[in-house]
Protein backbone atom coordinates (compact mmCIF):
# COMPACT_ATOMS: atom_id res chain seq x y z
CA UNK A 1 0.00 0.00 0.00
CA UNK A 2 1.36 3.50 -1.04
CA UNK A 3 2.45 5.62 2.02
CA UNK A 4 1.54 9.52 1.12
CA UNK A 5 2.75 12.83 1.98
CA UNK A 6 2.08 15.67 1.40
CA UNK A 7 5.58 17.85 1.97
CA UNK A 8 4.59 21.38 1.42
CA UNK A 9 2.24 22.77 4.12
CA UNK A 10 2.27 26.07 5.28
CA UNK A 11 -0.44 27.41 7.71
CA UNK A 12 -0.69 30.84 9.11
CA UNK A 13 -1.29 29.99 12.90
CA UNK A 14 -0.99 27.06 15.08
CA UNK A 15 -5.17 26.67 15.36
CA UNK A 16 -4.76 25.61 11.39
CA UNK A 17 -1.46 23.97 11.46
CA UNK A 18 -4.01 21.37 13.81
CA UNK A 19 -7.07 21.20 11.86
CA UNK A 20 -4.93 20.55 9.26
CA UNK A 21 -2.73 17.50 10.39
CA UNK A 22 -6.08 16.11 11.43
CA UNK A 23 -7.17 16.70 7.53
CA UNK A 24 -4.19 14.97 6.32
CA UNK A 25 -4.78 12.02 8.42
CA UNK A 26 -8.70 11.96 6.64
CA UNK A 27 -7.60 12.24 3.36
CA UNK A 28 -5.53 9.26 3.73
CA UNK A 29 -1.43 11.15 4.44
CA UNK A 30 0.94 9.53 6.35
CA UNK A 31 3.07 12.32 6.32
CA UNK A 32 2.99 16.10 6.30
CA UNK A 33 6.09 18.85 6.22
CA UNK A 34 5.05 22.06 8.18
CA UNK A 35 7.07 24.35 6.64
CA UNK A 36 7.67 27.64 9.41
CA UNK A 37 10.17 29.57 10.36
CA UNK A 38 10.75 27.90 13.75
CA UNK A 39 10.96 23.65 13.49
CA UNK A 40 7.12 22.37 15.26
CA UNK A 41 7.55 22.04 19.02
CA UNK A 42 5.48 20.35 21.95
CA UNK A 43 2.95 19.34 18.71
CA UNK A 44 0.48 16.63 19.26
CA UNK A 45 0.66 15.11 15.91
CA UNK A 46 -2.52 12.47 15.61
CA UNK A 47 -1.72 8.65 15.98
CA UNK A 48 -0.59 7.76 12.15
CA UNK A 49 0.53 10.77 11.23
CA UNK A 50 4.31 11.08 10.55
CA UNK A 51 5.09 15.45 11.16
CA UNK A 52 7.91 16.51 9.16
CA UNK A 53 9.64 20.29 9.93
CA UNK A 54 10.80 21.83 6.67
CA UNK A 55 12.04 25.69 5.86
CA UNK A 56 11.33 27.68 2.80
CA UNK A 57 14.35 30.03 2.15
CA UNK A 58 13.58 33.35 0.01
CA UNK A 59 17.10 34.31 -0.73
CA UNK A 60 17.52 37.47 -2.83
CA UNK A 61 20.70 36.38 -4.38
CA UNK A 62 22.95 33.56 -4.23
CA UNK A 63 25.01 34.59 -1.18
CA UNK A 64 22.19 35.08 0.85
CA UNK A 65 21.29 31.36 0.19
CA UNK A 66 24.59 30.31 1.22
CA UNK A 67 24.75 31.73 4.63
CA UNK A 68 20.98 30.73 4.81
CA UNK A 69 21.95 27.10 4.41
CA UNK A 70 24.73 27.44 6.93
CA UNK A 71 22.62 28.56 9.28
CA UNK A 72 19.52 26.36 8.86
CA UNK A 73 20.57 22.76 7.53
CA UNK A 74 20.79 20.86 10.43
CA UNK A 75 17.89 22.11 12.35
CA UNK A 76 15.29 21.39 9.49
CA UNK A 77 14.44 17.90 8.14
CA UNK A 78 13.76 19.36 4.92
CA UNK A 79 15.16 22.54 3.37
CA UNK A 80 13.22 24.20 0.18
CA UNK A 81 13.90 27.17 -1.91
CA UNK A 82 11.91 29.48 -3.68
CA UNK A 83 13.66 30.62 -6.52
CA UNK A 84 12.89 34.06 -7.58
CA UNK A 85 16.28 34.59 -10.08
CA UNK A 86 18.34 32.69 -12.36
CA UNK A 87 21.25 32.71 -9.89
CA UNK A 88 19.73 31.29 -7.04
CA UNK A 89 17.83 28.99 -8.82
CA UNK A 90 21.48 27.81 -10.11
CA UNK A 91 23.00 28.18 -6.72
CA UNK A 92 19.99 26.13 -5.01
CA UNK A 93 20.41 23.48 -8.10
CA UNK A 94 23.74 22.96 -7.69
CA UNK A 95 23.95 23.32 -3.46
CA UNK A 96 23.77 19.49 -1.76
CA UNK A 97 22.22 21.38 1.18
CA UNK A 98 19.39 21.87 -0.67
CA UNK A 99 16.89 19.26 -0.65
CA UNK A 100 14.16 21.10 -2.84
CA UNK A 101 13.32 23.89 -5.29
CA UNK A 102 10.54 25.61 -6.35
CA UNK A 103 9.57 27.97 -8.60
CA UNK A 104 6.71 30.82 -8.16
CA UNK A 105 4.56 31.13 -11.18
CA UNK A 106 4.74 35.14 -11.01
CA UNK A 107 8.49 34.53 -11.08
CA UNK A 108 8.11 34.03 -14.09
CA UNK A 109 11.02 31.40 -14.16
CA UNK A 110 10.96 27.28 -14.59
CA UNK A 111 13.14 24.48 -14.08
CA UNK A 112 15.55 24.87 -17.36
CA UNK A 113 17.54 22.53 -18.51
CA UNK A 114 20.90 23.65 -16.87
CA UNK A 115 18.87 23.31 -13.40
CA UNK A 116 17.89 20.05 -13.85
CA UNK A 117 21.65 18.76 -14.83
CA UNK A 118 22.88 20.85 -12.03
CA UNK A 119 20.00 19.38 -9.35
CA UNK A 120 20.75 15.62 -10.83
CA UNK A 121 24.37 15.77 -9.56
CA UNK A 122 23.67 17.00 -6.14
CA UNK A 123 20.24 14.90 -5.47
CA UNK A 124 17.99 18.10 -5.33
CA UNK A 125 14.47 17.48 -6.28
CA UNK A 126 12.07 19.71 -8.13
CA UNK A 127 8.50 20.89 -6.50
CA UNK A 128 5.32 21.48 -7.95
CA UNK A 129 2.23 23.39 -5.51
CA UNK A 130 -1.36 22.88 -6.00
CA UNK A 131 -2.40 25.89 -5.00
CA UNK A 132 0.18 27.15 -7.86
CA UNK A 133 -1.21 24.76 -10.10
CA UNK A 134 -5.07 25.21 -9.76
CA UNK A 135 -4.70 28.87 -9.87
CA UNK A 136 -2.99 28.83 -13.58
CA UNK A 137 -6.11 26.48 -14.42
CA UNK A 138 -8.66 28.65 -12.81
CA UNK A 139 -6.90 31.57 -14.94
CA UNK A 140 -6.02 29.37 -18.17
CA UNK A 141 -2.76 30.94 -17.91
CA UNK A 142 -1.12 28.67 -20.94
CA UNK A 143 2.07 30.02 -20.56
CA UNK A 144 2.35 29.24 -17.47
CA UNK A 145 0.85 25.62 -17.27
CA UNK A 146 3.97 25.21 -20.22
CA UNK A 147 6.28 26.19 -18.02
CA UNK A 148 5.15 23.66 -15.28
CA UNK A 149 5.19 21.24 -18.11
CA UNK A 150 8.69 22.22 -19.18
CA UNK A 151 10.09 21.83 -15.78
CA UNK A 152 8.57 18.46 -15.15
CA UNK A 153 10.17 17.06 -18.83
CA UNK A 154 13.26 18.77 -17.61
CA UNK A 155 13.33 16.83 -14.21
CA UNK A 156 12.27 13.66 -16.23
CA UNK A 157 15.23 13.84 -18.69
CA UNK A 158 17.69 14.22 -16.42
CA UNK A 159 16.54 12.10 -13.91
CA UNK A 160 15.89 14.45 -11.20
CA UNK A 161 12.79 13.33 -8.99
CA UNK A 162 9.86 16.20 -9.12
CA UNK A 163 7.79 16.51 -5.74
CA UNK A 164 3.80 17.13 -6.13
CA UNK A 165 2.82 19.14 -2.47
CA UNK A 166 -0.28 20.98 -1.91
CA UNK A 167 1.16 24.00 -0.68
CA UNK A 168 -1.92 24.52 1.37
CA UNK A 169 -2.17 27.50 3.84
CA UNK A 170 -5.11 26.18 4.82
CA UNK A 171 -7.39 23.09 5.03
CA UNK A 172 -9.62 24.12 2.05
CA UNK A 173 -6.72 24.03 0.22
CA UNK A 174 -5.63 20.48 0.70
CA UNK A 175 -6.51 17.71 -1.29
CA UNK A 176 -7.06 14.01 -1.49
CA UNK A 177 -3.67 12.26 -2.70
CA UNK A 178 -4.61 10.24 -5.94
CA UNK A 179 -6.84 13.60 -6.88
CA UNK A 180 -3.44 15.65 -6.47
CA UNK A 181 -1.97 12.90 -9.00
CA UNK A 182 -5.06 13.10 -11.29
CA UNK A 183 -4.54 16.56 -12.05
CA UNK A 184 -1.20 16.28 -12.88
CA UNK A 185 -2.18 13.84 -16.10
CA UNK A 186 -3.97 17.12 -17.38
CA UNK A 187 0.24 17.81 -18.19
CA UNK A 188 0.65 14.43 -19.93
CA UNK A 189 2.29 12.75 -17.02
CA UNK A 190 1.56 9.10 -16.56
CA UNK A 191 -0.75 8.56 -13.43
CA UNK A 192 1.86 6.24 -12.35
CA UNK A 193 4.40 8.66 -12.36
CA UNK A 194 2.04 11.12 -10.76
CA UNK A 195 1.64 8.91 -7.97
CA UNK A 196 5.07 8.72 -6.79
CA UNK A 197 6.03 11.94 -6.90
CA UNK A 198 3.36 12.45 -4.08
CA UNK A 199 4.63 9.23 -2.50
CA UNK A 200 7.94 7.54 -2.74
CA UNK A 201 10.02 10.61 -3.78
CA UNK A 202 9.39 12.65 -1.30
CA UNK A 203 9.76 9.92 1.15
CA UNK A 204 13.01 8.82 -0.35
CA UNK A 205 14.15 13.01 0.81
CA UNK A 206 12.70 12.49 4.46
CA UNK A 207 14.50 8.85 4.83
CA UNK A 208 17.48 10.35 3.50
CA UNK A 209 17.60 13.17 5.61
CA UNK A 210 16.74 11.71 8.71
CA UNK A 211 19.44 9.22 8.42
CA UNK A 212 21.96 12.34 7.97
CA UNK A 213 20.82 14.27 11.06
CA UNK A 214 20.75 10.63 13.12
CA UNK A 215 24.79 11.29 13.90
CA UNK A 216 25.35 7.74 11.93
CA UNK A 217 26.05 10.12 8.61
CA UNK A 218 30.07 10.54 8.27
CA UNK A 219 30.44 11.57 4.58
CA UNK A 220 28.68 10.11 1.93
CA UNK A 221 29.17 6.47 1.39
CA UNK A 222 30.04 6.41 5.34
CA UNK A 223 27.97 5.98 7.89
CA UNK A 224 29.08 4.86 11.67
CA UNK A 225 27.88 2.06 12.96
CA UNK A 226 29.96 1.91 16.25
CA UNK A 227 31.88 3.66 19.29
CA UNK A 228 34.57 2.99 21.01
CA UNK A 229 35.84 -1.01 21.78
CA UNK A 230 38.63 -0.43 19.37
CA UNK A 231 39.54 -2.68 16.79
CA UNK A 232 42.56 -5.33 17.53
CA UNK A 233 45.05 -3.77 15.89
CA UNK A 234 47.24 -7.36 15.68
CA UNK B 1 -15.95 -2.89 -36.57
CA UNK B 2 -15.06 -4.18 -32.72
CA UNK B 3 -17.20 -2.41 -30.35
CA UNK B 4 -16.06 -2.28 -26.18
CA UNK B 5 -18.59 -1.98 -23.96
CA UNK B 6 -20.15 1.04 -22.51
CA UNK B 7 -18.37 0.57 -18.67
CA UNK B 8 -19.15 2.81 -15.86
CA UNK B 9 -17.15 4.57 -12.72
CA UNK B 10 -19.33 5.47 -9.80
CA UNK B 11 -17.76 8.22 -7.49
CA UNK B 12 -18.39 9.35 -3.87
CA UNK B 13 -17.66 12.98 -2.58
CA UNK B 14 -17.68 14.47 0.03
CA UNK B 15 -18.13 18.39 -0.25
CA UNK B 16 -16.04 20.67 2.24
CA UNK B 17 -16.67 24.58 2.37
CA UNK B 18 -20.11 26.01 2.69
CA UNK B 19 -23.51 25.06 1.48
CA UNK B 20 -24.06 24.27 -1.75
CA UNK B 21 -27.37 23.37 -4.30
CA UNK B 22 -27.21 19.95 -6.46
CA UNK B 23 -28.05 22.20 -9.47
CA UNK B 24 -24.68 24.41 -9.09
CA UNK B 25 -22.93 21.63 -8.01
CA UNK B 26 -24.09 19.67 -10.92
CA UNK B 27 -22.87 22.49 -12.96
CA UNK B 28 -19.49 23.62 -11.26
CA UNK B 29 -18.64 19.44 -12.38
CA UNK B 30 -19.65 19.61 -15.73
CA UNK B 31 -17.95 23.34 -15.94
CA UNK B 32 -14.96 21.95 -14.37
CA UNK B 33 -14.48 19.21 -16.99
CA UNK B 34 -15.52 21.10 -19.60
CA UNK B 35 -12.61 24.01 -18.87
CA UNK B 36 -9.96 21.20 -18.14
CA UNK B 37 -10.49 19.03 -21.26
CA UNK B 38 -12.81 20.70 -23.75
CA UNK B 39 -15.80 19.44 -25.30
CA UNK B 40 -14.22 16.42 -25.88
CA UNK B 41 -13.35 15.59 -22.64
CA UNK B 42 -17.25 16.33 -21.68
CA UNK B 43 -18.52 13.59 -24.21
CA UNK B 44 -15.88 11.21 -23.26
CA UNK B 45 -16.54 11.53 -19.24
CA UNK B 46 -20.08 11.87 -19.63
CA UNK B 47 -20.75 13.27 -16.12
CA UNK B 48 -23.79 12.66 -14.20
CA UNK B 49 -24.54 13.84 -10.60
CA UNK B 50 -26.61 10.79 -9.50
CA UNK B 51 -26.91 11.90 -5.88
CA UNK B 52 -26.71 14.46 -3.83
CA UNK B 53 -27.33 14.32 0.07
CA UNK B 54 -27.29 17.94 1.14
CA UNK B 55 -27.07 16.87 4.71
CA UNK B 56 -24.01 14.86 4.76
CA UNK B 57 -22.45 16.94 1.72
CA UNK B 58 -22.09 13.65 -0.18
CA UNK B 59 -22.57 12.93 -3.54
CA UNK B 60 -22.19 10.29 -6.41
CA UNK B 61 -20.84 11.02 -9.70
CA UNK B 62 -20.99 8.87 -12.54
CA UNK B 63 -18.41 8.58 -15.05
CA UNK B 64 -16.43 6.61 -18.11
CA UNK B 65 -13.84 4.12 -16.79
CA UNK B 66 -11.48 5.19 -19.15
CA UNK B 67 -11.22 8.55 -18.19
CA UNK B 68 -11.66 8.15 -14.58
CA UNK B 69 -8.55 10.21 -13.78
CA UNK B 70 -9.85 13.02 -15.58
CA UNK B 71 -12.93 12.70 -13.48
CA UNK B 72 -10.62 13.15 -10.28
CA UNK B 73 -8.79 16.00 -11.90
CA UNK B 74 -11.76 17.75 -12.98
CA UNK B 75 -13.53 16.96 -8.90
CA UNK B 76 -10.03 18.04 -7.78
CA UNK B 77 -9.81 21.38 -9.64
CA UNK B 78 -12.89 22.90 -8.18
CA UNK B 79 -12.19 25.29 -5.74
CA UNK B 80 -15.70 27.50 -5.37
CA UNK B 81 -19.25 27.12 -6.74
CA UNK B 82 -21.28 30.33 -7.27
CA UNK B 83 -18.64 32.66 -5.51
CA UNK B 84 -18.59 30.24 -2.33
CA UNK B 85 -14.98 28.43 -1.35
CA UNK B 86 -15.30 24.47 -1.64
CA UNK B 87 -12.95 21.32 -2.24
CA UNK B 88 -14.70 18.03 -3.00
CA UNK B 89 -12.77 14.95 -1.74
CA UNK B 90 -13.25 11.73 -3.79
CA UNK B 91 -14.21 8.76 -0.61
CA UNK B 92 -14.66 5.65 -3.02
CA UNK B 93 -14.92 4.65 -6.54
CA UNK B 94 -16.45 1.64 -7.67
CA UNK B 95 -18.36 -0.05 -10.36
CA UNK B 96 -21.68 -0.22 -9.08
CA UNK B 97 -23.69 2.00 -7.78
CA UNK B 98 -25.16 -0.71 -4.98
CA UNK B 99 -21.70 -1.36 -3.76
CA UNK B 100 -20.57 2.43 -3.78
CA UNK B 101 -23.87 2.94 -1.18
CA UNK B 102 -23.02 -0.05 0.88
CA UNK B 103 -19.39 1.29 1.10
CA UNK B 104 -20.66 4.44 1.99
CA UNK B 105 -22.90 3.50 4.20
CA UNK B 106 -20.24 1.63 6.62
CA UNK B 107 -18.08 4.24 6.34
CA UNK B 108 -20.36 7.35 6.84
CA UNK B 109 -19.34 7.68 10.77
CA UNK B 110 -15.62 8.33 9.76
CA UNK B 111 -16.59 10.80 6.96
Amino acid sequence: MRRFIDLHLRPRSRGELEAMLGKALWLGYRGVAVAGDQPPRNLEAPEGLDVISRIDLKPNTAGALKASLRRVRRLYEVVAVECRSKAVARQAARDHRVDVVYFPPDSGLWFDDAEARLAAQSGCAYEINLTELLSLMRQSDARGLRRVAEGIWNAYRRGVPVILSSGASEPLEMREPRGLASLLTLLDIELEDAVEMISDNPWSIVERNRRKLSGEYAAPGVRVIGQGGGVDAR
Amino acid sequence: MPVEALRRRYLAFKVEGETVKRRDLEEAIKGSVKRLYGLNGLWKLEPTLIDFDEHHRIGIVRCNHRWLPWMRASLTAITEVEGKPIALHVLRVSGTLRALRRKIKFGIKDI
